[in-house]
């Protein structure tokens, strides 16, 4: 257990909703080691953010954490007072968030922003602060450091502000990032200069990144593991290569089917049937039977458990004998 | 920034010509002329009404009249009154002092109590504490200040005699500071009652607009402390709606508050208006609305810097 930076051991979030309460997460595991790059994939609704706003107890009023452990450098993060917990946020786990353009405050200078963080978690003095920030900010490849931070967030484009929420998260040097999509408000090539950013942190100051997303491609792209998430479920959790090559989860082989291949010429693009089920509307049994085209009985009626070879884990009874040896790869 | 300013003083000066027009035709459409008091005296004779009549100029047709009182104006002389024969400007100037003064308390008052109030009932919104300070401010808004007044003095005053009934300061203390802030603090909690019970409510709800932003979620994941959240993150960014309320409610109480300084007998510019009102005095009632108007422009223009100095993104040029 302690090689892991951070282990997540069924973590169940509810949120309280006008209809009743709703599992947004249901019973979550992963774990992630030091230097390494996790992606958690999924569609919207998922429960993919609100894991990760779990993890920094960050969850609005109505979203509550009602089992599970976080365990964070040994940790118990769930039960960590609210003080100790400013302690690390920011400082031993930062965040950046989707949208660049509201994620920063629009009535104070970038270096301050950046700077706050920093005085608080390394209690340096204004002068050394603002040092600080200017090398973050040329860490994170801004020209003319010293001109932007004093600079406010609308004299900046998405990509230079999505470059600020990472100097920022990366100015108390973290240990574990949370990239909540990153990318996804910004356009191609800036998306991949993020990236690269991204990656390129990661072997400079060996951060521990989960990362967010529902873009495949960026999964190949930085994933050493990853994790597919369904209706706050784990339904597939391996790593990045074991994942392209043998996906085993009927869900899993829907989503990487749906990718367009650059050698096929069809019109129409696969999809996988149906939509996500409602939170509040759960089907019994396997969540995803429904629209998942090798459903039995046994799948409406019970629920799968995550069984697992090799690392390997999967939430369908198409691999129920798993364990004993005998692999069945579906279709 | 500073040809923002100019254009807007020049864009004002139209606006301030058109409002003395309205103003000088509405007054002189009122019914009841100032001769009235002495019209209804059997024992004045026809031509010593006349003879007064011209004295003042009311004998003249309106347009002339307006621009005789228009250039007296510009050169700082608003005319006499013709209650008390003294110069307007200088009545003005003697209540204006009093009136800043309570007007100036008051909003001070305001914010001080509506600020804590507003911020907790954001940030505990639906729990206990933003019942009450719902509740207090519904009662706030919805209590007529006369009535408030009333009560006030009926404690404080009457049953408790710990503060003066009324007035300013006591005979032979003007200078006296301790008597004066004995004088000052019933009024101006009345006054700043009105808008406690408004700010609250602009406080909060801009505050709870503010919270579900997405860089509040940003400054909480950089660990900062909730208290250091809600102050520098959530307040600074709720301010506006709250500058454009005290914007709008501070040249009103410039020009008196009206129904305070009457229950309180604060010599201010509202117990001025009121006499005035009450004698046809034409003369003081143009020129504190004249007063009021001026206020409402300059305090527009405060307004807009004071946004800019808010929020970085508005610019001026």
């Amino acid at each position: 257990m302690d090689e892991y930076l951070l282990e997540v051991r069924g973590l169940k979030t509810h949120f309280l909703g006008n209809k009743g309460e709703i599992a947004a997460v249901d019973g979550v595991d992963f774990a992630v080691k030091k230097g390494e790059t996790l992606c958690i994939v999924g569609e919207s609704g998922c429960g993919k953010s609100v894991t990760s706003m779990s993890i920094l107890k960050l969850l609005p009023p109505e979203g509550k954490i009602v089992e599970g452990n976080i365990f964070f450098k040994g940790n118990d993060l769930v039960k960590m007072s609210e003080s100790n917990m400013t302690a690390i946020r920011g400082n031993e786990i930062s965040m950046i968030f989707q949208e660049p353009m509201t994620s920063l405050n629009p009535v104070y200078t970038v270096g301050k922003q950046i700077g706050e963080a920093i005085r608080l978690h390394q209690h340096l003095d204004k002068k050394q602060t603002r040092e600080k920030v200017i090398e973050m900010l040329k860490l994170v490849g801004i020209p003319a450091p010293e001109k932007r931070v004093d600079e406010y967030p609308h004299e900046l484009s998405g990509g230079m502000r999505q470059r600020v929420m990472i100097a920022m998260a990366l100015s108390c040097n973290p240990e574990l990032l949370i990239a909540d999509e990153p990318t996804t408000a910004l356009d191609v090539t800036i998306q991949a200069q993020i990236l690269e950013l991204l990656k390129e942190i990661k072997n400079r100051l060996n951060t521990s990144i989960i990362m967010i997303t529902h873009d495949l491609g960026v999964v190949a792209e930085v994933a050493d593991y990853v994790l597919v998430m369904y209706a706050g479920e784990v339904v597939e959790y391996c790593d990045v290569k074991t994942l392209y090559k043998k996906p085993l989860h009927p869900y899993t082989q829907g989503l990487l089917n749906s990718l367009p291949k650059i050698e096929e010429t069809k019109e129409m693009l696969n999809i996988i049937e149906g939509t996500v089920p409602s939170l509040y509307d759960m089907p019994s049994g396997c969540k995803f039977w429904p629209r998942c085209p090798y459903a039995q009985d046994v799948c409406k009626k019970e629920r799968p458990k995550l069984y697992e070879k090799d690392n390997h884990k999967v939430k369908c009874f198409l691999y129920r004998d798993f364990e004993k040896g005998e692999i069945n790869y579906g279709a | 920034m500073k040809r923002y300013i100019s254009r807007r003083i020049l864009v004002s000066i139209p606006t301030f010509f058109g409002i003395t027009i309205l103003v000088f035709l509405v007054s002189s459409l009122a019914s009841g002329s100032p001769l009235e008091l002495l019209l209804s005296n059997q024992n004045i004779s026809e031509a010593e009404i006349k003879r007064q009549s011209i004295k003042l100029g009311l004998d003249q047709p309106l347009y002339i009249q307006y621009f005789k009182w228009m250039g007296n104006m510009l050169t700082g002389n608003l005319g006499e009154s013709y209650r008390t024969m003294q110069p307007v400007m200088d009545m003005i100037i003697n209540g204006l002092g009093a009136t800043f003064l309570l007007a100036i308390t008051a909003v001070i008052l305001a914010c001080l109590i509506s600020l804590p109030f507003g911020i907790q009932s954001a940030r505990y919104q639906n729990k206990a504490w933003d019942n009450i300070s719902s509740v207090f401010s519904f009662f706030a808004t919805s209590t007529p200040s006369f009535f408030l007044g009333l009560v006030f003095l009926y404690f404080f005053s009457v049953k408790l005699k710990i503060l003066p009934i009324g007035g300013m300061n006591d005979i032979g203390q003007e200078n006296n500071v301790l008597s004066l802030l004995k004088h000052l603090i019933m009024p101006a909690i009345i006054l700043s009652f009105q808008m406690v019970g408004t700010l609250i409510q602009f406080i909060r709800s801009s505050m709870l607009e503010v919270m579900k932003e997405d860089y509040v979620r940003t400054a909480r994941a950089k660990g900062l402390k909730e208290r250091v959240v809600i102050i520098k993150h959530v307040l600074r960014n709720s301010l506006i709606p709250v500058v454009t309320y005290l914007g709008m409610e501070i040249p009103l109480l410039l020009g008196g508050a009206v129904v305070t300084e009457q229950v309180f007998s604060w010599p201010g510019l509202g117990l001025l208006m009121i006499k005035s009102i009450a004698a046809r005095d034409y003369p003081v009632v143009l020129g504190i609305t004249v007063l009021v108007a001026v206020a409402v422009l300059v305090f527009n223009i405060i307004t807009d810097l004071i946004y800019g100095l808010l929020d970085p993104r508005i610019r001026y040029d």
